[in-house]
């Protein structure tokens, strides 16, 4: 049972990526611009990564964007996975998991500017302002 | 019997439509073959466009159904979650901020949605709008943070949600592309009239399942029948079309476009004849052109005949090759009188008279005899009236040829040609034995053997049978069959004697001759009177009578005094028995010239010692006359009739 409970935690991972739209996460990431350009993207999640149609870096150093990164301190730009890590690591540009079996992918509006990323409108759903993590906003 | 009686109702009406159908499908499918293949293939392209669409469509209308079923079967949670949302709002209208500002209030209220979600809930939440987003302020799944967190939709999602908005009522949807989801359900919470924000829940696979799996079993047998309907289709309507092609590759000349003979044996039923006059046409000596140029040129001019035929013929008109050089023709009487059906037929005869046929360097000119038959409705089928034209074909054949004669049916009575082979072949040939008694003492000393032919319960007499049947064909096979029968009844009792009657013809017959031959053993109860045919080759005659006689037979002249007998007979030919006819004897007693006669045979026969039978002994007063000459045998009506074998007492 024990053995069982492990190898389900070691799944975890993978199986918290198994159901995401990669075709939405592919479509949103390859609408993100730096510099007018398509910024690569770094995981050690490597089946994640092999779905990826985005521009792919082979290492952390050579990547603009790390999808995950299990590092919190890195200087690099990041993608977290969850809501909540969201909120918490500042430096963090966006989310993409799974909620209630549906995909959810968020950038923060103000950390994209900040570091010069742009997302077109027409992804405007996946763009969501810093206030709204604080709360406060919906109380306006 | 009710069900008895529905079900024999039913069979009947089956049968009808079965029969229709054949006589429909035989005559469409033979005369239109071309349009039947395209009908064939336009049905069954129709049938799998239609199947198609049934295949595309069943999955919405199930989705409907189960959009439908599932509404109604969600009364129950319904009402519940009318009841947790009165919990949580609390009939406040602003809720919304109470709770986004109280977190300890947000916590509470879920506790209810926890309270609230079972086994069948996969997740309960309340979700409200802002800034053209949706953001989960309860949500029964957040054990920790309590976090207002804002929701990605799927655009099933959104579509349900704008039409929940719009129309303010509950939305029941089914989740196809979210992993263990089944549905979901939207609710509405109006306050006041405002719309402020929506309970959803997310019911799982497993519910889903439960109620539909009856619903899901039914659509795929259901898919299941359709697929096995549409391959039998294909192969019913292949088998279909295949048969239909064989049996057309089989009936139809593919030169001629003509029928041939297998498609009047195949259907006699089905062809309704008497909507037609019937014509048998012959060509007249068109062996020669096989026997000159052989089979392939005559093949070749055959065809190019028949197809001079066909186009004088209407489309509803029927052309059958019923032999090599023979051909039946049904000609529609719809829109025709006899008058134009002879017409018709004249014009055929004529159009074949006026053909040149070039064979090689060679023209060659042909006649054809015809044979029709009108009244086709008197027929009792259309063997019999078959039968008629034949009859009638070879009255044109016996008035020279290149002639039309048609069936009179007032001459109905005379048995004819085909009937009678038929009834010959079949076995319909008996004979009926009259006896020929010793005068001296008017003991029984053999029969003669008379043809007679069984038509169901009548008895045909030979005067009925056509006058030319001397055909020699036709009149050996009857001569050959009355052997038969009697050498059977010979060998069934040794105490009977018979004597039979053949002509000249089939004593120079190897085939009648041999079977005499091989039956020899029997020849002394079997004595063979000879008929006069017009051309008598009496040294080949003599020969065959001779060679009999060696293996026992007995000979006879028959008729003497009438037809075409003659002195010659008496002195050229080895005879035994001499009978004189009935036409002298029976005026014996007040004909001076007959009288005569027999006193001057009587004597020849003495001296050259040949037997004589006199016919026709009617009376007592004959009878003494003839013992007075001292004639040995009669026979007569004085003695017995004839009778059938099971009558006589032997």
């Amino acid at each position: 049972m024990k053995k069982q409970k492990i190898y389900l935690l070691l799944l975890l991972p993978l199986l918290s990526f198994a159901d995401l739209n990669i075709e939405r996460v592919n479509s949103v990431l390859s609408a993100i611009k730096l510099n007018n350009k398509s910024p690569s993207y770094y995981t050690t999640n490597k089946s994640f990564l092999t779905k990826l149609k985005v521009p792919k870096s082979k290492s952390v150093k050579s990547a603009d964007i790390l999808l995950f990164p299990k590092n919190k301190n890195t200087k690099k730009m990041v993608i977290v996975d969850s809501y909540s890590n969201l909120k918490k690591n500042q430096k963090s540009i966006g989310a993409i998991y799974m909620k209630k079996g549906r995909t959810q992918i968020m950038f923060v509006d103000e950390r994209l500017k900040a570091k010069g990323l742009k997302l077109s409108n027409k992804y405007k759903k996946y763009i969501i302002k810093e206030c709204y993590l604080k709360e406060l906003c919906f109380l306006n | 019997m009710h069900i008895h009686n529905n079900a024999l109702f039913y069979v009947k009406i089956a049968l009808i439509v079965k029969n229709k159908g054949d006589i429909l499908y035989s005559r469409f499918i033979f005369s239109n073959i071309n349009r039947f293949y395209y009908y064939s293939i336009v049905v069954y392209i129709v049938i799998c466009c239609l199947f198609i669409y049934l295949y595309k469509n069943i999955p919405n209308y199930e989705n409907r159904l189960r959009v439908t079923l599932l509404s109604q079967s969600i009364d129950g949670i319904d009402a519940a979650s009318d009841k947790l949302i009165e919990k949580i709002v609390n009939n406040n209208p602003n809720f919304l901020k109470k709770n986004i500002k109280n977190i300890n209030l947000r916590k509470k209220n879920e506790e209810y949605l926890k309270e609230f979600k079972n086994r069948n809930i996969s997740s309960i939440y309340l979700l409200f709008p802002y800034d053209n987003r949706y953001f989960i302020l309860l949500d029964s799944d957040d054990n920790k943070n309590t976090n207002i967190t804002p929701f990605i939709l799927e655009d099933i999602d959104t579509n349900s949600f704008n039409r929940a908005k719009k129309s303010e009522t509950k939305q029941v949807y089914i989740q196809r592309n979210i992993r263990n989801l089944g549905f979901t359900l939207i609710k509405p919470i109006v306050i006041k009239e405002k719309k402020t924000s929506f309970l959803v829940i997310d019911y799982t696979q497993r519910t889903y399942n439960s109620l539909f799996s009856l619903l899901s079993l039914s659509v795929k047998i259901i898919m299941i029948f359709l697929i096995i309907v549409v391959i039998l289709l294909t192969v019913f309507i292949g088998y279909f079309i295949r048969s239909a092609y064989i049996k057309h590759r089989m009936y139809i000349n593919p030169k001629t476009g003509t029928f041939y003979r297998s498609y009047l044996t195949d259907n006699y039923e089905k062809i309704n004849f008497s909507n037609y006059y019937i014509a048998l046409a012959d060509i007249d000596f068109f062996k020669r052109i096989n026997d000159i140029y052989g089979q392939n040129i005559g093949d070749k001019v055959l065809n190019s005949i028949i197809k001079k035929i066909s186009t004088m013929l209407d489309k509803d008109d029927i052309f059958v090759q019923y032999g090599g050089e023979e051909f039946l023709l049904f000609i529609s009487k719809n829109g025709k009188d006899m008058r134009s059906f002879r017409e018709k037929m004249q014009n055929i005869r004529k159009l074949v008279e006026s053909l040149n046929i070039r064979i090689k360097d060679d023209i060659i000119k042909i006649t054809i005899s015809i044979g029709g038959f009108i009244q086709t409705e008197t027929s009792s089928s259309l063997q019999d009236a078959i039968h008629k034209a034949d009859s009638a074909l070879y009255e044109s054949k016996h008035n020279g040829r290149n002639t039309i004669s048609y069936f009179d049916i007032s001459k109905s009575k005379i048995l004819y040609r085909e009937k009678l082979k038929d009834m010959i072949e079949t076995d319909k040939l008996v004979c009926f034995y009259q006896p020929i008694v010793i005068l001296e003492n008017s003991k029984y000393h053999h029969y003669e053997a008379l043809l007679r032919l069984k038509d169901g319960d009548k008895i045909i007499y030979p005067d009925e049978i056509l006058p030319e049947l001397e055909d020699s064909y036709f009149y050996s096979r009857i001569s050959m069959k009355i052997i038969e029968y009697n050498v059977k009844k010979l060998r069934e009792n040794s105490n009977f004697t018979v004597s039979i009657n053949l002509s000249s013809d089939d004593l120079l017959n190897d085939a009648i001759t041999n079977i005499l031959i091989k039956n020899s053993d029997i020849a002394y109860r079997m004595l063979i009177e000879i008929l006069e045919t017009k051309h008598v080759d009496y040294i080949e005659v003599e020969n065959a009578i001779q060679k009999l006689k060696l293996f026992g037979y007995k000979i006879c002249i028959d008729d003497y005094g009438s037809g075409y007998s003659n002195l010659s007979h008496l002195l050229n030919l080895s005879i035994d028995y001499l009978k004189i006819d009935g036409s002298i004897i029976k005026n014996i007693y007040k004909d001076k010239k007959a009288h005569s006669l027999i006193a001057s045979l009587s004597l020849f026969c003495k001296q050259n010692g040949i037997k004589i039978i006199a016919e026709f002994v009617e009376n007592k007063e004959i009878l003494e006359i003839l013992k007075g000459f001292g004639i040995e045998y009669g026979q007569g009506y004085y003695f017995d009739k004839a009778k059938p074998y099971e009558e006589l007492s032997i």
